[in-house]
């Protein structure tokens, strides 16, 4: 009877407001067994609008909490998604992941549009790489618009000549062990030192080497398969 | 207008373009930034410095820096965050729809077997192009350089911790 009701009423275009009465009235209300409870519908809306927001908020936290971008975020996000919130089974997590640092652009970004489109569709996933955004974009902008004022402040220069050579020596310093992973060899290592040397050098722009670096894996890819398909058959 | 459509295009190939993560995106954010003169190499190391200390991607933090200081308000921030993010949407939807199910495509693992020895290629030109005469002022550049190298290759040191001590170090000797 209750259900009736409320689903006549919902079509008569009701106010947002007497909704919200009726939510109030109906938490006060005893669920007795086999009367439908009065909210059903707006309960399956509010159950609909919380992933949305669980989302957000997740994806939120992940922004706010990561230190140094990429990789740091890993443990977080799955430890969020996969261990408290249980959106995603571990391996499909993984494939996910490995997926998302294939992929160009931001890591972080890319994993949050994965995880928010196999929730929710393309909504799922804005609502969720919008969270992840959010916290560094607001962070950096208050930044930008103060530390203009503050960089030619004395103390801030000499901590900053301080840190650049740092950060130069952040950036080298993984390199070998990534050439490593990479099972760059001694004859290999030519691509690496070449493609650095001509945007240094030169000026050339990164993304001729990049399309480059994908025509060579496919052709090279082609060409091992023709090799393959040529020789043969031992037996 | 113009600053706006720049930033918008410069930032959306970025996002395109830029595989292997926070460190390789780096050479392509330098290019693009140097080229309509919005940064300087030492004001890049700044951010990437910044970056660091600070949540978030290097991707996300240097668009929406290099937005608001170009631009001057808000508006080119949000133009220049958006534009890095819409590569991804555009291509993780793609993956969704065609690549979900042959996760073990021939052609992508190819690519991406030709793209690895780029990515180390594209850290290596950041470095070297970093490594200039505004970013190492005096041999002490020099000698921090080296300590933080050895500290962060050899002793795994937290690239935050050594940032700061760098930070003091500089505000000591200088």
């Amino acid at each position: 009877m209750f259900h009736q009701r409320n689903t006549s009423e919902f079509f008569n275009n009701q106010p947002v407001d007497s909704l919200k009465k009726q939510r109030k009235k109906a938490r006060h209300q005893p669920t007795g067994s086999g009367v439908t409870p009065p909210t059903a519908q707006s309960k399956i809306q509010n159950k609909y609008m919380k992933i949305y927001r669980d989302l957000f908020t997740s994806f939120f936290r992940i922004g706010l909490f990561t230190f140094g971008g990429g990789y740091a975020m890993i443990p977080l996000i799955e430890a969020e998604v996969v261990d408290k919130k249980n959106w995603i089974k571990k391996p499909e997590f993984i494939d996910m992941l490995a997926l998302a640092q294939s992929a160009p652009g931001v890591m972080a970004i890319n994993t949050s549009i994965f995880v928010g489109h196999r929730l929710r569709g393309l909504k799922g996933a804005i609502v969720a790489s919008l969270g992840s955004a959010l916290p560094s974009f607001v962070i950096i902008l208050l930044i930008a618009m103060f530390f203009i004022n503050f960089k030619d402040n004395p103390a801030v220069e000499r901590i900053f000549k301080g840190i650049r050579p740092a950060v130069v020596a952040l950036i080298a310093a993984p390199l070998w062990r990534m050439g490593k992973s990479a099972k760059i060899t001694w004859k290999t290592i030519l691509f690496p030192i070449g493609t650095a040397v001509l945007i240094w050098q030169f000026g050339l722009s990164p993304i001729i080497f990049v399309a480059a670096g994908i025509l060579t894996g496919i052709g090279w890819g082609a060409w091992k398969n023709i090799r393959k398909m040529n020789k043969p058959p031992t037996c | 207008m113009l600053v706006y459509l720049q930033l918008f295009f410069s930032f959306f190939k970025i996002g395109l373009f830029g595989f292997g993560g926070g460190y390789a995106i780096i050479s392509l954010i330098q290019h693009e930034t140097t080229q309509y003169g919005w940064m300087t190499p030492s004001e890049l190391t700044d951010i990437i410095a910044i970056s660091q200390m600070t949540p978030g991607p290097i991707g996300i933090n240097s668009a929406t820096y290099v937005g608001y200081t170009v631009s001057g308000n808000v508006f080119g921030a949000l133009v220049a965050t958006f534009a890095i993010m819409l590569p991804s949407f555009i291509i993780m939807l793609f993956i969704c729809r065609f690549f979900a199910e042959r996760r073990n495509n021939k052609y992508l693992n190819d690519a991406l077997k030709g793209i690895r020895p780029v990515v180390i290629g594209l850290i290596g030109a950041a470095a070297l192009v970093l490594m200039n005469k505004e970013n190492f002022v005096d041999y002490r550049s020099i000698i921090l350089f080296s300590v933080v190298f050895i500290a962060s290759f050899k002793l795994k040191i937290h690239p935050i911790f050594l940032i700061s001590l760098a930070g003091l170090a500089g505000f000591i000797i200088y």
